[in-house]
């Protein structure tokens, strides 16, 4: 019997439809993938069945009996956790406080010595390597997330969806998630798993479900499935190839960096770019990559000779950086990039704000990006927050072409967003390059490196370790240096 | 050796300032009536800035304390002078704290206005209520048991005062130190402080665990309203009168400035007990070394301000993270 089923689940916003009569059902121990562009409808079925919102209609059924949801209380004592992608831990809490938050033991006072062996049993069942005293704001990213992997243990889940688990963790931390949720489904845990990350649905789930505009288009398992056969049942037409054509770079430097470190984070960071070339930085999260960039932005305390054109950019400052031509686009986008409460054109402005000082001005130059960079919008004086993910990211690109750089360089620029707008921000980056940018792209998702660069430089542990030029880019090449294994051996 | 002295920050200054004060003013200082003046001056501040811990820790602030003290003051000598009645007067000054505190916590949680704001107009409103009830008249009593509420306490055994007097621990400093001893046995040890931490560190992973968010911020403010009625009624029976317009004023300032002081974040979600008790001590110590070398109480202002800013400026790394 299936331990969760729904008949005819919608939900309606006002206008829009964000689920549309969605039937499915869930065995227990079963990994079922969810997949969808942002809007899909994925997070409105996980609020759905968290009991975060309620359905408009249809139901939910629970092991054959039909369930409604007040809250998440409700759905979590029947056995539906969430592990959500922003973590949802207290850092100045232990681990067990956390682990129990919400369902303490003990009446009215804690009872310690209960508290700490439970969660040393659900931490060892979990895998992990410290202590339930531990303060949850001490560890890193991945060990929190299996602190929520517990707490949705110790409520007896019996179903637990994750939202994109990996979007913060390296790949051998993904690695050991995959282990950890093939170890909960045999112990009956059905799992549903809401990725963007196609590899590893096609690797890890059972079955896998693929939401478009509210709408279920595909329920089957991913037997012969390739990667593009999902994205073409994501968008629902044939994607032209996601990579744009790679157009030959210059022979001209275009920028050279010697030296570059920044305490702490990277040492002795040396490397040129050509005009229109498009160079990679791979590497872990913490390799340094960012910080590096950051310090040559000059928006983190660094030192290193930097030219650009053969003219050296002098002390690493940010107007020096920004006079030079230099551009970041940071991977952060709400907290670094964006002001999200301000309209489109300010926001895509507010880089160069000296020469656009009236309203006038920076409406055309809103209206202009919107335009050239196809962003989905009716008008400019709308507020960021009324634009998706995708189109969010081709502002903050926006505001730092405004600047006329020389140098561009993107952190991450794919992240959160979904296949759709992957493929126009691919393109984009293509269309910058042949126009003789120089542009630099850090990237944890390998294919997109192997994609789009000319050459990729391998972080590790604050250095760059190693640079792979054409048909040398490949996942093996780049792990192997990343993660410190040695080239031969590798390849 | 940084981290430590980061922690421990408000410790080291309390320790810091008390020797330096009884090398320089010897006796005058250490003697141990000055010790307890030093105390019962500043107890019913202490049981506020304790009240205020538990509701900053929730991510709250409360800037209404001063007048509500005011306000309650006044109404238990009102109540006081009519009926004559020692455990009425007491409880409409508790009673009273509980309703303006829940006045308080019901707009911040479900009425969802900033903190600041509501407790704002708690400022100007309850002080203001204050000064129309009596005309601004000055309210007294000369009810003779009443005194005895601040002037009373335990005789602390063989200690002997000039001219043969007892060493009195007045009634204010024990329930100060009653109360910070069950607040911080409610933060560390009950199910509710782990609750209140949560709460104030990420509302929105609070109420994902199952916690009802709005009624842990209610009652914070619950708890510093019936504190804050407690404290109304020393200061009532120290001064044997209540004026509409002075009675508690600034005490906001003094107690939050304390909840700083002992490194209590402003942003919620972490913050000690005992830390808050250190902070009220070393103000109180810097009032009474003020005034022991005679300097112009104008400047207790700037001293104050500059002791804030050094507190701050010590802990800063330690909190930031």
């Amino acid at each position: 019997m299936p331990v969760l089923k729904t008949v005819g689940l919608s939900k309606e916003y006002e206008a829009t439809q964000a689920l549309t009569s969605f039937d499915f059902s869930v065995e227990p121990g079963e990994v079922i993938g969810v997949i969808g562009e942002n809007g899909a409808g994925k997070s409105t079925l996980m609020k759905l069945l968290a009991g975060i919102v309620s359905p408009s209609s249809g139901q939910i059924e629970w092991n054959g009996r039909s369930v409604s949801f007040r809250d998440t209380k409700d759905s979590s004592r029947i056995g539906i956790q969430i592990v959500h992608q922003e973590l949802n831990l207290i850092p100045t809490l232990s681990v067990e406080d956390n682990i129990f938050l919400g369902q303490e033991r003990g009446v009215g006072f804690i009872n310690r010595s209960e508290t700490r062996k439970l969660a040393t049993e659900l931490l060892d069942k979990v895998g992990a390597k410290y202590l339930p005293t531990a303060m949850c704001g001490d560890l890193s990213i991945a060990e929190q997330q299996l602190v929520e992997i517990a707490k949705a243990l110790s409520r007896e889940a019996k179903l637990i969806i994750f939202d994109e688990p990996t979007a913060v963790l390296s790949e051998p931390e993904s690695e050991k998630l995959f282990e950890i949720i093939r170890g909960l489904q045999e112990r009956g845990v059905a799992i549903l798993y809401v990725s963007h990350r196609l590899p590893e649905i096609l690797k890890i789930c059972h079955r896998i479900v693929v939401l478009r505009d509210g709408v279920k288009v595909a329920d089957q398992t991913p037997l012969g499935l390739t990667e593009g056969d999902l994205a073409n049942l994501m968008v629902g037409r044939k994607l032209e190839d996601i990579f744009p054509t790679q157009i030959k770079s210059t022979n001209e430097t275009a920028m050279e960096v010697m030296q570059l470190s920044t305490p702490g984070f990277a040492h002795g960071i040396s490397f040129t770019i050509k005009k229109g070339e498009i160079l990679g930085f791979a590497g872990l999260i913490g390799s340094g990559r960012t910080e590096a960039c950051e310090a040559l932005f000059g928006v983190r305390p660094g030192k290193g000779q930097v030219s650009i054109d053969g003219k050296p950019v002098g002390k690493l400052t940010l107007s020096n950086a920004l006079k030079a031509g230099i551009a970041y686009v940071s991977e952060d986008r709400k907290g670094k990039g964006l002001v999200v409460n301000m309209s489109i054109d300010e926001n895509i402005c507010l880089a160069c704000l000296r020469q656009l000082n009236s309203a006038a001005k920076r409406q055309r130059t809103g209206s202009k990006w919107i335009q050239e960079l196809k962003i989905k919008v009716s008008d400019a004086s709308l507020p960021m927050t009324s634009l998706s993910g995708g189109n969010q990211q081709k502002c903050s690109v926006a505001k730092w072409l405004e600047t006329e750089p020389k140098v561009v360089i993107l952190d991450e620029p794919t992240r959160g967003i979904d296949v759709g707008s992957k493929a126009e921000m691919y393109r984009l980056i293509g269309t910058l390059a042949s126009s003789g940018l120089a542009v630099i792209v850090i990237s944890s998702e390998m294919p997109e490196l192997i994609g789009l660069a000319h050459r990729v430089a391998v972080f590790r542990e604050g250095h760059i370790v190693g640079e792979l030029e054409g048909d040398a880019i490949t996942e093996i090449g780049i792990m192997a240096l990343a993660a410190g294994v040695s080239g031969e051996v590798a390849a | 050796m940084k981290k430590f002295v980061q922690q421990y920050a408000a410790l080291i200054a309390l320790i810091v300032i008390f020797v330096f004060n009884v090398f320089w003013l010897k006796g005058d200082f250490y003697g141990s009536e000055n010790l307890r003046n030093i105390l019962s001056q500043n107890a019913s501040k202490g049981m506020i800035a304790v009240g205020m811990t538990i509701v900053i820790i929730a991510g709250g602030i409360d800037l209404s304390v001063g007048s509500m003290v005011g306000l309650l003051g006044i109404l238990c000598l009102l109540t006081l002078n009519k009926t004559e009645s020692i455990p009425m007067a007491t409880g409409v000054a508790v009673l009273g704290g509980l309703v303006l505190g829940s006045l308080n916590g019901i707009l911040v949680s479900f009425g969802r206005i900033a903190p600041f704001v509501a407790t704002l107009a708690g400022l100007g409103a309850f002080r203001s209520l204050a000064l129309a009830i009596t005309n601004a008249a000055q309210v007294t009593t000369t009810n003779p048991v009443f005194e005895k509420i601040a002037g009373g306490g335990v005789t602390v055994p063989g200690v002997m005062l000039r001219g043969d007097r007892p060493l009195i621990l007045v009634w204010p400093i024990l329930i100060f130190f009653g109360i910070s001893f069950l607040a911080a046995l409610l933060l560390n040890k009950s199910v509710f402080g782990r609750r209140l931490i949560a709460t104030g560190s990420n509302e929105q992973a609070s109420k994902y665990s199952g916690i009802k968010t709005n009624q842990i911020k209610l009652l914070s403010y619950v708890i510093l309203g019936a504190i804050t009625g407690i404290a109304s009624l020393c200061v009532a029976s120290q001064y044997n009168s209540a004026s509409p317009a002075t009675q508690g004023i600034y005490f906001e300032l003094d107690a939050i400035a304390a909840v700083v002081i002992g490194g209590t974040s402003l942003a919620g979600g972490r913050g000690k007990i005992g830390s808050t008790v250190i902070g009220v001590l070393i103000l109180g110590i810097v009032d009474n070394m003020l005034a022991l070398k005679n300097i112009d109480s104008n400047w207790q202002g700037c001293v104050k301000g500059v002791i804030i800013l050094m507190a701050v400026l010590l802990q800063r790394n330690s909190s930031q993270k």
